[in-house]
C-alpha cells in the first residue's frame, strides 16, 4: 500500500513540531493509559475507576451492556467530554504525555491525526452535503497541510486503499448514494488518513449485515498490520471480540469488572456477569435447545446502583461478602495471572474449578 | 377465534414504484418476489437475510398491514379482507405484530396497563372489569406483575419489549409475526425476552414468523428457516439442516461470514484459508 508507505516517511518528518513526539526518540510502546478514570455528572458517576492501556499494534475489546460506559471512557480518552460530564479524577496519557496538560488546540491537533475515531452509523458521521472524497481531503488539508488538489489525489488512493471499487467515481459520491458498508469504509479512509497511533471503534460494525462486517473486520485487521496503530474496539458482541481482539476490557455499570487476554477470557471466564454474557449468547455454530441461560433483571441505574458489587442483585453467586465492592486484582494460581485480572470475590473459587 | 393458525402465503410479489417525474425514468423494485411459504399452527418460521432481502416487507404482508402487488395470503384457509375494511380490522386479530423498538410501539403518554385494555376494547373483549382483570394477568405472565400503571419511558428497553409482547398476546392470536423483535436488545436481555417468547408459544401454541439478520438468535428459536435474498427464497428447511448442511451458495456465504464463537475457532479457521 504505496499511500501509506509515503506517509510514514513524511509523516515522520512533519511530527518533529508536534506537542507529543517533540519528547525525541524515546519510543513509548504504551500508546494509550487510562489510569483510575472517572466521569460523571453531578448527580452521578458514569464511569468508575476505570485503568486500560492499549499498545502499538494492539487491539484491546471493550465488552458490555448499554449503558455500562464503554463509549464514555473512549469519547474521555480522546478528551471529547463536555458539560454537563466531568472528569472527576484520573490520568490519560497518550504516547507518554499527561493529554489534560494541553490545551485545547493542541488537543484538536491531536485528535484526527494521531488519535481517530469511527462511529456506529457511519451515514449519519458525514456530512451529507459534502462529496466523500471532499471529506477525505479535508482531514488532509487541516492536520498535514496539504494542498486541496494533493489531498484529493490521496483521497482517492486512500478510498482504494479500504477497498471500494472505482474510488475515483466514488470520491464524488455524496453518502446518501453509498450503502451503509461503503460509508463505514470512508469512515474508515478518513480515519486512517493520517495513520493515527491510535483507532477507536465505537460498535464500528453493529450496523452491518454479516458479509459486510466480516469484510470491515477484515479489513481492519490488515490496516492494522500494515500501520501498526493500537485499536480499541468498542463492542457488546463476543463474536466480533473472538474475531478481532487480542486483550478484552469486560465493563459493567460503570466499572471494568474483568480483564484478560482474548483467549483466557473464553477459556477462563472469572467474573460471574462475564460467565453469563458467554451463557447466554446464541451462536450460529453451535446448537441449543431449550431455555437460553439469561442474565436476569437488568443493568441499575448509574444513579441507584446497589452497595458493594453492582452485579450484586442479578449474580447466582451473591451472597454477604458481595457488599463490599471487590476490587479488581490479579487472580492468582492461574496461567498468565498477571494479565488475568477480575472483581469478584469469587474469582480465585472460579479459577481453581476451571483449572 | 375458530381456527388453528396455519397461514399461508401463496407467491407473493409486490413491487414498490418510485421517481418517474422531471428527473427520468421510474425505477422498479421488486422487493418481494414470487415468494409461496407455509407457517404450520404453532410452529416458529425464521426469516434470514440481509438488509434490503425483502423479509420486512414480507413480514408486513404475513400481518396484512400492506397488500402484495399479486398473491395471495390466507389464515385458515381464509384470504385476507381489504386493507381498511371493517372484516379487515377483525381479522387483525388473529394475526400481531412485534416491532424492533419498543419505545416507538408503545404510546408515552398513555400507561401500558391502559394500552393493553384498549387493544382488547377496539376488539369488543370482555367488559371493562374483564379487561382490568385480563390486563393484569398477561402483564404477570410477562414478567411485569403490577406494573400497569407505568409508563414506557419508566421502562428498561426489556421490559418495554415485554408490554409489547403483552399488548399483542392479550388478543388470542394465533400468529405473532416478530420482526426484529429482539435485535435492539442486550444480550442479557435478549435471552430473557427469546425465553418468554418460547414459554408464551408452548403455553397458548402460537405460530411464530421470526423475521431477524440474526443467524444465531434464529437457529435458536425456529423449528423452520427461510434465507431471502432479493426479494426470494434461496433455502429453506428444518433449522438444525440448514446450518449444518446449507445447499444455496449464498446461505454458505452467509455462514461463512459469522464471527468465530472463540477465539481458537477463528484460528482453525484462518489455517484452513491459509
Amino acid at each position: 500500500m504505496t499511500v501509506l508507505e509515503a506517509d510514514r516517511l513524511s509523516a515522520d518528518s512533519n511530527r518533529r513540531r508536534d506537542p507529543i513526539s517533540s519528547r525525541g526518540a524515546a519510543r513509548v510502546d504504551t500508546v494509550l493509559a487510562v489510569e483510575g478514570l472517572t466521569v460523571g455528572t453531578g448527580r452521578a458517576d458514569l464511569v468508575i475507576d476505570v485503568s486500560l492501556d492499549v499498545r502499538a499494534g494492539e487491539t484491546l475489546c471493550l465488552v458490555g451492556e448499554s449503558g455500562c460506559g464503554k463509549s464514555l471512557t473512549c469519547l474521555a480518552a480522546m478528551g471529547l467530554t463536555s458539560e454537563p460530564l466531568i472528569r472527576k479524577s484520573g490520568r490519560i496519557s497518550f504516547l507518554g504525555q499527561d493529554l489534560s496538560l494541553l490545551r485545547e488546540n493542541q488537543l484538536a491537533e491531536i485528535r484526527g491525526r494521531d488519535m481517530a475515531m469511527i462511529f456506529q452509523d457511519a451515514t449519519a458521521a458525514l456530512n451529507p452535503v459534502r462529496r466523500v472524497g471532499m471529506q477525505i481531503a479535508e482531514v488532509l488539508v487541516v492536520h498535514r497541510g496539504l494542498t486541496w488538489s494533493q489531498a484529493m489525489k490521496q483521497a482517492v488512493e486512500l478510498l482504494a486503499s479500504v477497498g471500494i471499487p472505482d474510488p475515483a467515481g466514488r470520491a464524488n459520491a455524496y453518502p446518501h448514494q453509498l450503502s451503509g458498508g461503503m460509508n463505514q469504509r470512508v469512515m474508515i479512509a478518513m480515519a486512517l488518513a493520517c495513520r493515527p497511533k491510535l483507532l477507536i471503534a465505537d460498535e464500528a460494525t453493529t450496523a452491518l449485515d454479516v458479509t459486510t462486517q466480516a469484510q470491515i473486520l477484515k479489513l481492519m485487521k490488515e490496516l492494522q498490520a500494515e500501520t501498526g496503530a493500537a485499536m480499541i474496539f468498542v463492542t457488546h458482541d463476543l463474536g466480533v471480540v473472538a474475531e478481532i481482539a487480542d486483550r478484552v476490557a469486560v465493563m459493567y455499570s460503570g466499572r471494568v469488572v474483568e480483564t484478560a487476554t482474548v483467549d483466557d477470557l473464553f477459556e477462563r471466564p472469572l467474573h460471574p456477569y462475564t460467565r453469563g454474557l458467554m451463557a447466554c449468547r446464541l451462536h450460529a455454530t453451535t446448537i441449543s435447545h431449550g431455555r437460553i441461560a439469561a442474565i436476569e433483571g437488568t443493568v441499575p441505574s448509574p444513579s441507584r446502583r446497589p452497595e458493594g458489587c453492582s452485579f450484586r442483585p442479578r449474580c447466582p453467586y451473591a451472597s454477604d461478602e458481595c457488599l463490599a465492592l471487590p476490587a479488581l486484582r490479579s487472580i492468582a494460581g492461574i496461567y498468565g495471572a498477571d494479565q488475568h485480572r477480575a472483581a469478584c470475590h469469587f474469582a480465585e473459587d472460579f479459577a481453581r474449578a476451571g483449572s | 377465534m375458530s381456527g388453528k393458525g396455519r397461514l399461508v402465503l401463496d407467491d407473493i410479489v409486490r413491487v414498490y414504484r418510485s421517481g418517474g417525474s422531471l428527473f427520468g425514468g421510474k425505477t422498479v423494485v421488486r422487493a418481494v418476489d414470487g415468494v409461496s411459504i407455509t407457517l404450520e399452527p404453532g410452529e416458529t418460521l425464521g426469516i434470514v437475510g440481509e438488509s434490503g432481502s425483502g423479509k420486512s416487507t414480507l413480514g408486513r404482508i404475513a400481518a396484512g398491514i400492506e397488500a402484495p402487488t399479486s398473491g395471495h395470503v390466507t389464515l385458515d384457509g381464509k384470504p385476507y379482507a381489504r386493507i381498511g375494511s371493517t372484516a379487515w380490522r377483525r381479522e387483525r386479530r388473529g394475526v400481531q405484530m412485534i416491532f424492533q423498538n419498543p419505545s416507538k410501539a408503545l404510546d408515552p403518554r398513555m400507561a401500558i396497563g391502559g394500552q393493553i385494555e384498549e387493544a382488547m376494547q377496539a376488539h369488543g373483549m370482555f367488559d371493562a372489569a374483564g379487561r382490568k382483570q385480563r390486563m393484569s394477568e398477561m402483564l404477570a405472565l410477562v414478567g411485569l406483575p403490577g406494573m400497569g400503571a407505568r409508563f414506557s419511558h419508566q421502562l428498561s428497553g426489556g421490559q418495554q419489549q415485554r408490554a409489547v409482547i403483552a399488548r399483542a398476546l392479550v388478543l388470542d392470536p394465533k400468529v405473532v409475526i416478530c420482526d426484529e423483535a429482539v435485535s435492539a436488545l442486550d444480550v442479557s436481555v435478549q435471552a430473557q425476552i427469546i425465553n418468554l417468547l418460547n414459554d408464551l408459544k408452548a403455553r397458548f401454541g402460537i405460530g411464530y414468523l421470526f423475521i431477524s439478520h440474526d443467524l444465531g438468535v434464529v437457529r435458536h428459536i425456529s423449528d423452520r428457516i427461510a434465507v431471502m435474498r432479493k426479494g426470494v427464497i434461496v433455502e429453506a428447511g428444518p433449522a438444525a439442516e440448514i446450518f449444518a448442511n446449507p445447499q444455496h451458495e449464498y446461505t454458505r456465504s452467509l455462514l461463512a461470514a459469522v464471527p468465530a464463537a472463540t477465539p481458537a475457532e477463528r484460528r482453525a479457521r484462518e489455517r484452513l484459508i491459509a
